[in-house]
């Protein structure tokens, strides 16, 4: 018939479900889920410096509330996805910046390595501060 | 007369007419070759078994953008993807994600094309001259090289069956169309950063984008659409903070 619309499209997408779909849509899905348990870990932190201008008892209190099975698997698992997340963000930094040095893209690794190197760095003198601490 | 036993393989293909309620999965056998690729099966299908399958093509060599198909899944050119990484099969061949069905493999467009021309994919000159041709705007081979490869794409959209914030918000702009908004905007010749501005760092712009990257997976071309968004994010942050703490060095 003239005029008559024939097409009647069909809506297909990847679904709620997209992404156990295939391994790298789950690594970016881990990846973008980790921001939860950081996102907590701070708040615990917070709490944690406010506790410590509280009486001995509260602050100590706060402690044993951390030390709880329950937390220590929540920190264990927030450890693990803080991992992630720092190693997955690291490496993408070459799409992210383009730097260019007469005319050429620089390698992605001259990206890369400063942040794992800093990383290291840092990671290194938190430790040699917690070991000094507890020494003294 | 050759007595030799041929190969076939099994072919899923999706079939959707405007008239049925559902589209179903029909199955045909192919013979295997071994320089056979997807978009050959599928000619073989329409010219022998079956006339009444639709499907785009049009080069044969990755060039035209129009086959793409989802192959077992994955979106693929169907003019690359050879049979011979899919044995012993059966290969399932589906339209593009993310897109209105039309008919059998063929997607709707429309959606596509409007987001395309919002990001004004042309040179655009403050003084108007775009379409003087006696103009000579020099490029350097560097300058050239600044936003050579977000200029490869074929609009074969790929990235946006791959996508997983176009298969949830229908306004995102997209992968492709963002990439050569970012291409235009590093042209040396283009002064149309300006007039592009509202459109790529509105909500439905590069900022929905959550860096899934496989767009830039997918991209039979290497445009690496990720890529161009991640830095148009970089350069819209800047501009933002620019904008916020030096209101003295941006054109009114």
């Amino acid at each position: 018939m003239d005029g008559e619309v024939l097409t009647q499209p069909t809506f297909r997408s990847l679904g709620w479900t997209w992404w156990t779909r295939r391994p790298s849509y789950l690594l970016v899905f881990l990846r973008e889920t980790s921001s939860v348990f950081i996102a907590v870990q701070v708040v615990l932190v917070l709490v944690l410096l406010h506790k410590a201008g509280q009486p001995a008892a509260d602050y100590q209190a706060y402690l044993d509330f951390l030390w709880n099975p329950g937390m220590v698997v929540f920190h264990v698992v927030s450890i693990a996805f803080a991992l992630l997340h720092t190693y997955t963000w690291f490496n993408l930094m070459p799409q992210t910046v383009a730097i260019r040095i007469r005319g050429r893209r620089i390698p992605g690794l001259l990206l890369v390595a400063p942040q794992f190197g800093g990383w290291a760095v840092v990671t290194g003198l938190i430790i040699a501060w917690v070991w000094w601490v507890g020494a003294g | 007369m050759s007595t030799a036993i041929e190969t076939m393989v099994k072919f899923e293909v999706f079939r959707y007419q405007p008239d049925w309620d559902e589209p179903t999965y029909q199955v045909y056998d192919v013979p295997y070759r071994e320089d056979w690729v997807v978009l050959d099966a599928l000619n073989y299908i329409k010219d022998t078994i079956d006339g009444s399958l639709t499907y785009r093509w049009s080069c044969r060599m990755g060039v035209c953008g129009s086959c793409g198909a989802m192959v077992n899944g994955y979106p693929k050119l169907t003019c690359a993807a050879f049979l011979s990484e899919y044995l012993p099969g059966p290969i399932r061949v589906e339209p593009l994600v993310n897109f209105n069905v039309e008919r059998d493999l063929v997607t709707d467009l429309e959606g596509f094309m409007e987001k395309l021309e919002s990001v004004q994919p042309w040179i655009i000159r403050e003084d108007g001259a775009t379409d003087d041709l006696k103009s000579e705007y020099l490029q350097t081979p560097s300058q050239h090289a600044a936003y050579q490869q977000f200029s490869m794409c074929i609009n074969c959209l790929l990235c946006y069956a791959a996508c997983p914030v176009s298969s949830h918000s229908e306004e995102f702009i997209g992968p492709a169309a963002l990439a050569l908004a970012q291409r235009y905007n590093l042209d040396t010749r283009d002064e149309g950063v300006e007039q592009r501005r509202d459109v790529i760092l509105k909500d439905e712009g590069i900022w929905e984008c959550s860096f899934v990257g496989e767009c830039s997976a997918v991209c039979p071309k290497h445009v690496d659409p990720a890529g161009a968004i991640q830095q148009a994010k970089m350069t819209g942050a800047i501009d933002y903070y620019r904008r916020l703490l030096m209101p003295w060095t941006v054109k009114s």
